[in-house]
């Protein structure tokens, strides 16, 4: 029995060992099946499963004015999307989001009984929307953060800046120009993900900032920008125009400091404008200039010295046949030197300034001057303007050229012309961009001002401007652009338009003045247009009063300080004055009968005092305290100043209290606490 | 006897030193193991907290790009111009109101 019990033990024994080595022998080829043979396939699966590649979406850099205030910045918001497969009732979902986004229940609706597995129901949705989205809590609605571009000045600037659709890209103005340096690259991540999705950034963090774009600076001054914007929208209104535009530039620079036009519109909600009212017509658009480019007929004849500076026209009494065509001046004139021709707008007077340079110098000076070429300032659709070559001009072409029809320009090319006049005779290109900058706002690149060519000499300028000055003198047609405290040179300009699809001219005008400003150290060049203007169309009444508030406003804000001995100036400081002086007569009225309190010690004071009676001297000699109540904290310190009293000033506004009561007796070395609010607030 | 005792306990001692060898092996491989163990829980952790530092890092620079946006609305020229004229009652200046500090 033991032997058989024994063998069968160890049959038993050898069957377990044979299973296990079977067994293990499966797990081992097993094993290397699937870590060597199939190595590299299941590699990769685990690799897809586990391993996810994130696509950082590109933030679209911001741009900035010339002082670094934002124009246009970009930040993530959610856009609402569903998968239709995905809601429980369609029907049900469309009713419930319908009135929390702002959108038809049909057309919801519609989206949803679509084929497509995946529908937008609000894209860059406001964050309320997206809280109220999310607290219905619909099953199959869904949440992705995407750019969206924002304006925080609204319509201020808004043409130039132009606008970006809703898949970040640029469509219009700068931000199409420079739509691939704002835009950045998607950038690409490596990471991997968990049973919960949750994402493990095992290949360290993402490159700080690389998928932002670059950043643009203008040479826009947003100050400057909003001053324009507000001129040129009351010249609009008061003119009943179809539309105005201005453009300011600095003539030493060619930079463009700002372009406004009217109507403006606000790329924030760029849909809601009219597709024509959302081009930058500084750029797009031409008109015929009208006698403000007569200057230029004046200057190129100057320096191809075909007229003196002293040189007298016949003006013919104010009618002037030119072949088959009679041309006239508004006013008749006889004898008119250079600066006569210019300050009155003598058609007749500047046909024949040009006759004088003859045709083909003519030509080389309005190409030299920039007509006919792009501005070069980098903008879609900066176009051309219309110069006929020589050969296409007829007898009458060069004469109406001369006064400015017969040619188109656009408003940055006039501004670029009349700012190489300003700045001594050199053309330069007109400036939007001055630098780009990344994310930390260092500069990657910078754009220097660039002089494209002498025209005229600093001579031939000098002369010019004092033409240009007399405009606005008295009997010049620009008086209206007189800045007070600032000689202004300039011109205006009335041009007839040509009828559209038709030839001829219709009764449409276009009313504009163009000039710089101060005129003996230009820091402004302007040119304002006025577009169908109803009622009188002169340039000089509709464009010239727009020039004027530009450059009053402007120029102070620039730190040009106004001709303090201008009548303007001394009119304007006199009306300044007049109430502080009023007042301060009433507060320190002993102070001018009397010497304040160092009299006392003097022997004419001292002789005084004992001259007068008993008890009234003190009273007669002592400066009273002023009545500072209602004035502002500049006229506050104007007053104390004068007095020669220190203030100690709390808030601001307004002056509603002072801890000495006007008209006590004023100690010497006393301090006066005022205190100010903003009016209403007390 | 004695020779037998010696061989027995020559043997004792080598199956010790065997044994030793084995389990000192055996527990180097097992430090090993959990070391691996420990550092890759450790990569994994500081993944989650590298992707949450990532994370808060996105929301205060878009936090700080909604404040730059509030901040250039509020310095609206327009705004400003409404506070100054409404509110304050300044204007502005005339050409005799304006000293030049130079």
């Amino acid at each position: 029995m033991k032997p058989l019990v024994s063998r069968w033990v160890r049959i038993r024994v050898a069957f377990v060992a044979l299973s296990f080595i079977l067994g293990l022998s499966l797990i081992l080829l097993r094993a290397v099946q699937l870590q060597v043979i199939d190595q590299a396939h299941l590699a990769a699966l685990a690799e897809r499963q586990h391993r996810t590649e994130i696509q950082v979406a590109p933030k679209r850099g911001p741009i900035y004015d010339r002082n670094m205030q934002e124009l246009a910045v970009s930040l993530e918001v959610e856009s609402i999307h569903a998968r239709p497969r995905e809601l429980r009732s369609a029907e049900d979902a469309a009713k419930r989001l319908a009135p929390v986004v702002g959108v038809d229940p049909s057309k919801l609706l519609a989206r949803f009984k679509g084929k497509s597995p995946f529908v937008w129901v609000k894209r860059q949705a406001t964050p309320t929307e997206a809280t109220a989205v999310r607290a219905l809590g619909i099953e199959g609605v869904g949440f992705t953060r995407e750019g969206r571009r924002f304006y925080p000045h609204r319509s201020l600037g808004g043409k130039l800046l132009g606008f970006v659709g809703m898949d970040g890209e640029g469509l219009e103005g700068l931000e199409l120009q420079h739509d691939q340096v704002l835009r950045g690259k998607t950038e690409r991540l490596h990471a991997m993900r968990d049973a919960l999705r949750r994402r493990i950034l095992v290949d360290g963090l993402e490159p700080g900032g690389a998928a932002e774009g670059h950043g643009i600076i203008l040479t826009i001054d947003h100050a400057i920008q909003y001053i324009a914007d507000s001129a040129i929208q009351t010249a609009v209104e008061n003119a009943r125009a179809r539309r105005g535009i201005a453009v300011v530039m600095d003539p030493r620079t060619g930079d463009i400091l700002a372009i406004a036009e009217s109507p403006g519109f606000n790329p924030n909600v760029y849909a809601e404008a009219a597709p024509e009212n959302r081009h930058c017509w500084a750029f797009c658009s031409t008109f015929e200039p009208g006698s403000t480019f007569k200057i230029f007929v004046v200057a190129a004849a100057l320096e191809a010295g075909a007229v003196r500076h002293d040189q007298r026209v016949y003006c013919e009494g104010g009618a002037y046949r030119v072949g088959k065509h009679t041309i006239h001046d508004v006013h008749p004139y006889g004898w008119l030197d250079l600066a006569g021709v210019v300050k009155h707008s003598s058609n007749i007077g500047a046909l024949k300034i040009a006759d004088r340079l003859g045709t083909e110098d003519f030509y080389r000076y309005i190409r030299a001057f920039g007509f006919g070429s792009r501005s070069g300032a980098g903008f879609p659709g900066d176009l051309p303007g219309l110069l006929p070559p020589v050969k296409q001009w007829k007898n009458i072409t060069r004469s109406t050229i001369a006064f400015g029809q017969g040619i188109a320009v656009t408003p940055v090319q006039i501004t670029a012309a009349v700012s190489a006049i300003a700045n001594g005779g050199t053309l330069l290109q007109p400036r939007l961009v001055m630098a780009k900058v990344d994310q930390k706002g260092d500069v990657v690149a910078s754009y220097e001002p660039r002089a494209v060519r002498r025209v005229i000499s600093k001579e031939t300028a000098t002369l010019l401007t004092a033409f240009m000055k007399g405009v606005t003198e008295e009997g010049g047609t620009g008086t209206a652009a007189r800045a007070p405290g600032y000689a202004v040179a300039g011109k205006t300009g009335t041009a007839q338009k040509v009828q559209e699809g038709k030839r001829g001219y219709s009764s449409k005008r276009v009313g504009s003045f163009i000039g710089f400003v101060p005129a003996d150290n230009p820091r402004l060049a302007i040119s304002v247009i006025i577009d169908e203007p109803r009622g009188i169309p002169y340039g000089g009444r509709v464009a010239a009063p727009a020039f004027r508030e530009i450059a009053e406003k402007a120029l102070p804000y620039m730190g040009v300080a106004p001709d303090q001995d201008s009548p303007e100036s001394l009119r304007a400081a006199v009306e300044a004055q007049a109430p502080l002086k009023a007042r301060g007569e009433a507060g320190r009225l002993p102070v001018h009968r009397a010497p304040a309190a160092p009299a006392a010690i003097t022997a004419e004071g001292k002789a005084a005092a004992e001259k007068a009676p008993p008890g009234v001297e003190t009273v007669a000699l002592a400066p009273r305290v002023p009545d500072f109540h209602g004035l502002s904290i500049r006229d506050a310190l104007i007053l104390a100043e004068a007095q020669n009293i220190a203030l100690e000033i709390e808030g601001s506004g307004l002056a509603h209290a002072q801890s000495l009561e006007a008209g006590e007796p004023l100690e010497p070395g006393a301090i006066i606490k005022i205190k100010f609010s903003p009016p209403g607030s007390s | 006897m004695k020779r037998g005792a010696g061989k027995g306990a020559r043997r004792s001692l080598r199956r010790w030193r065997t044994a030793g060898a084995s389990v000192l092996v055996v527990g180097v491989m097992i430090v090993c193991a959990l070391f691996y163990v420990w550092a890759r829980h450790e990569a994994t952790s500081w993944g989650y907290r590298l992707s949450e530092a990532a994370q808060a890092q996105n929301e205060l620079k878009q936090a700080n790009r909604e404040l730059r946006l509030e901040a250039a609305s509020l310095r609206s020229p327009a705004r400003i111009e409404s506070i100054a004229r409404k509110k304050l009652g300044l204007d502005f200046p005339k050409p005799g109101q304006i000293q030049p500090l130079n």
